[in-house]
């Protein structure tokens, strides 16, 4: 892997002595287009991150599915000059990677990985596919059968239903749901071409809202590449609105599947926005909460209750403004309505205490993480992205383990009490054959209907 | 048995295998999730981090810690070779725990499903056919006495093989060891079970799913003429993986995929069973129109004829010169120290010798378009193979 390039106790020694470790700066190419240069001499590969704002899934009048094959098809239908199947090839033999994918509903982001010295033909294949994709026809119909067989298989899956119920419970009937679960009839049937056609040309300007560069390259250098990388593009046609009303209400449900082979038992609720802080704070108490077999939930579910091969928490975003924390697992179906209980009062228990044991060894493992952080050159540059999208100074992901040592056992226990939620505002979700294994709960048929549970 | 790898780090992780012994895997399953309970599974600092793992061939146990912490994590690791003494109720319940991991792994898996049955018949006489996974009836037939015997037989030091991964010496291990009071024997012959490839013959599993995408997945184990070095075959049949997966002359993309319309998506991998048999993987989704029988028809032709054309000397240099990622770029230490961390217990967990990283360093010198252009033949020249088709019915003439 050439992307892993020196170790970190020699960066930081050159840091120490030198001006030539790492540094992050704010810079703007020389056709005005500002960015994050990370500069990492040691490193013969650069990265380059953009991220691009998009709208699309909050509006009605788009169809949801158009951002997800859009993305597939721009990598894979070739561009002006370079038919599909060849290119593949040729970014093989450079040793470059490239990809673009959509980033919780608000963001298309692409990500072009080289070697220093294949650069230029790198960014001039990646420019073509950006800038004068072919979309081909038959490409496009493949990706957008393809995509919807795997969508409708994925959809049947009972704990991928309960999923999508939950969601028809938060969002209703807003566009953003369907862009969520791409579950709404005809959304693949009705998908034209004219679709990405519309998505591609209102997507891939050359303002985007974030552009991280990472690697061996100077500000000169880098500033030429974005130039190069968005030359032709056109500048952004509209400005971008992102918009939703989710409602967290504690409700209990239950779907119904009488065919189903497993019980899968989710709780749902809300957490801030990480461009609020707090996150290195939710990283530690998200893994004690339910990260592994020594977590409050394992414990609780499995090697107490014994329902469970494995009951966990999580941390998701419906967009980056709306995240949630999830407490998720395959349970007994006998015991359904015991693990409920079970977790609640487990939960409120956490959120009264706290994790157990000495805090130092619930930090090594992130400690540890972000150490290794900057011999990745990508990884580095999605940090440096994430934190630039929440509005966070440039250089952030440099400074992971500061925020760490910073974490104490007071601002855990704040933490808990100021933004997680109560054990009783939690959203339930059931996905069961049996319709009464969760007495007192909204039993619904299909995922739907729970946006008229109360 | 003791095998200590440097790596720098702030944790150190000590793991042990087990060879599985004639028994059944699935008893061994349960056995192993008892033993772990028994020695492991208890309250532990935040950073003890462990789990355990049962394959076809050997069983696992791993703790990690504070370095400083080591003969602390071995004299817990040391537990799995104590005799299982944990409450028979509790014991029971556990086969539970197990159940629940096969509907976890199994149900609603159509290709998890398609695999066990795939390998029952392409391994058929052979110890890896039987799964550890195994069948509900066998799940609920586990006994707690039964397994305390199985451990006692299998769970013992001279079937053990322990690494330990981290900025710690060996001097460092041995002190540690003789702290813990690690149970240290002559080593047994650990090494894999022997591998005989059953008749060659093909069947064809039909596996209707009304709500699943179509696939194919075809598989076939061959045996060679002549052994070959495992770490060589291993690198040398993933080189022949990388130039089928291609678009240029002598792979399987453009045929397939670029140039007709009958796979939208495959994915290609070859892999050594043992010095003296290979196995093929080929699973792909058919184009429009395109029943799974057209497809394994394409691709059992498309095969053919790459195997009888050979491969271009310019593809194989093409692809030779991407495959330095196989292996780390030995002049990065770091690097180099993170690949054979996952080399070195991915042979320990497989009971085979690591290569020393100096006989490494030498392996790409044994790939050639010979040995290429061999296991090829013998891959397109029949063997014992399985298909498995996936999906709604109506797909799949």
């Amino acid at each position: 892997m050439t992307r892993i390039l020196f170790l970190f106790a020699m960066l930081l020694a050159l840091a120490a002595c030198k001006d030539d470790g790492p540094t992050a700066s704010v810079e703007t190419s020389p056709g005005g287009i500002a960015y994050t240069l990370l500069h990492m001499p040691e490193h013969e590969d650069v990265t380059i991150h953009i991220a691009w704002p998009t709208d699309w899934a909050y509006r009605p009048e788009t169809n949801k599915a158009t951002p997800v094959v859009g993305t597939q098809l721009i990598l894979a239908g070739g561009a002006d000059g370079y038919p599909a199947g060849d290119v593949g090839e040729r970014f093989a033999d450079l040793n470059s990677e490239g990809i673009i994918y959509v980033a919780v509903n608000d963001h298309v982001i692409g990500e072009l990985t080289f070697e220093r010295d294949q650069m230029d033909e790198t960014i001039a294949i990646a420019n073509a596919h950006l800038r004068a994709p072919t979309l081909d026809p038959m490409w496009f119909d493949r990706i957008r059968e393809g995509t919807a067989a795997n969508m409708a298989e994925a959809q049947a899956q009972p704990a991928h239903a309960g999923f999508d119920a939950a969601r028809w419970a938060v969002f209703g009937k807003e566009p953003l749901r369907n862009a969520l679960s791409l579950d709404e009839p005809g959304t693949f049937d009705e998908l034209t071409r004219e679709d990405v056609l519309v998505w591609h040309s209102e997507t891939f300007t050359r303002t985007p809202q974030v552009i991280v560069v990472a690697g061996g390259l100077d500000a000169a250098d880098a500033g030429a590449a974005i130039d190069e990388l968005l030359r032709g593009l056109p500048d952004a046609s509209r400005s971008v609105t992102q918009e939703a009303a989710p409602d967290y209400t504690a409700r209990r449900i239950l779907l119904h599947r009488p065919e189903a082979q497993t019980t899968t038992l989710s709780f749902i609720a809300t957490l801030p926005a990480t461009r609020l802080g707090g996150e290195t704070e939710d990283l530690i108490l998200i893994h004690a909460l339910g990260g592994d077999d020594q977590s409050v939930l394992f414990e609780a579910v499995r090697t107490e209750l014994r329902a469970s091969y494995g009951f966990g928490a999580g941390m998701a975003n419906y967009t980056r403004d709306h995240r949630i924390l999830f407490l998720s697992g395959e349970v007994e179906t006998a015991k359904l309505a015991d693990v409920e209980r079970v977790v609640r009062d487990a939960y409120a228990d956490f959120r009264q205490s706290g994790p157990s044991g000495e805090l130092e060894r619930r930090k090594a493992p992130l400690a540890e993480n972000f150490a290794e952080l900057p011999d990745f050159v990508v990884d580095q540059a999605r940090s440096e992205l994430q934190s630039a999208l929440d509005g966070f100074d440039a250089g952030r992901s440099f400074r992971l383990t500061d925020e760490l040592q910073s974490v104490t056992e007071s601002t855990l226990m704040d933490r808990l009490s100021s933004a997680f939620p109560d054990a009783q505002d939690f959203i339930v979700i059931a996905v069961s054959p049996d319709a009464d294994a969760l007495p007192g709960a909204c039993v619904i048929r299909v995922p739907s209907e729970a946006a008229d549970c109360p | 048995m003791a095998l200590v790898l440097k790596h720098p780090g702030e944790s150190v992780l000590a793991h042990i295998a087990f060879k599985n012994g004639p028994v059944s895997p699935v008893l061994l399953h349960y056995t192993e999730h008892l033993a772990w309970l028994n020695a492991v599974g208890g309250e532990r600092a935040a950073d003890r981090h462990s789990n355990a793992w049962t394959s076809d061939t050997a069983v696992g146990y791993w703790l990690s810690g504070a370095p400083e912490d080591l003969p602390e994590l071995l004299e817990t690791l040391k537990g799995v070779f104590a005799p299982i003494d944990l409450p028979p109720d509790f014991a029971e319940q556990e086969r539970d725990i197990v159940l629940r991991e096969y509907e976890y792994r199994m149900t609603n898996n159509p290709d998890a499903q398609a695999a066990e049955a795939m390998e029952v018949f392409l391994y058929e006489g052979n110890a890896i056919a039987a799964s550890p996974v195994g069948t509900l009836e066998e799940i609920m037939a586990l006994d707690y006495d039964d397994a305390r015997a199985v451990h006692a037989a299998t769970h013992v030091p001279e079937n053990a093989r322990l690494v330990v991964i981290g900025d710690v010496s060996k001097r460092q291990l041995r002190r540690a060891m003789r702290e813990a009071d690690w149970p240290e024997a002559e080593p047994a012959d650990v090494s894999p079970p022997p591998f005989d490839l059953a008749a060659s013959e093909a069947t064809i599993l039909r596996n209707p799913e009304p709500g699943a995408a179509p696939r194919l997945i075809w598989r076939r184990v061959v045996s060679l003429p002549e052994p070959v070095p495992f770490d060589l075959l291993e690198a040398q049949t993933a080189l022949l993986r990388d130039i089928l997966d291609t678009n240029l002359p002598g792979g399987l993309a453009a045929p397939l995929r670029f140039d007709t319309a009958i796979a939208r998506t495959f994915d290609v991998q070859i892999w050594p069973i043992d010095e003296d048999n290979i196995e093929i993987s080929f699973t792909a989704a058919p184009d429009t129109g395109v029943s799974l029988k057209e497809l394994q028809t394409a691709f059992e032709t498309t095969l053919s004829e790459v195997a009888n054309g050979g491969i271009p000397e310019a593809t194989y240099s093409r692809v030779l010169n991407r495959f330095d990622g196989f292996w780390p770029d030995w002049d990065d230490e770091d690097e180099t120290a993170r690949w054979m961390v996952d080399y070195v217990l991915d042979r320990v967990s497989n009971l085979r010798e690591p290569l020393s990283e100096r006989k490494l360093k030498r392996l790409h010198r044994g790939l050639s378009l010979d040995l290429t252009h061999a296991l090829l033949r013998q891959l397109a020249g029949g063997g014992r193979t399985v298909i498995a088709f996936i999906g709604p019915e109506e797909s799949f003439e």
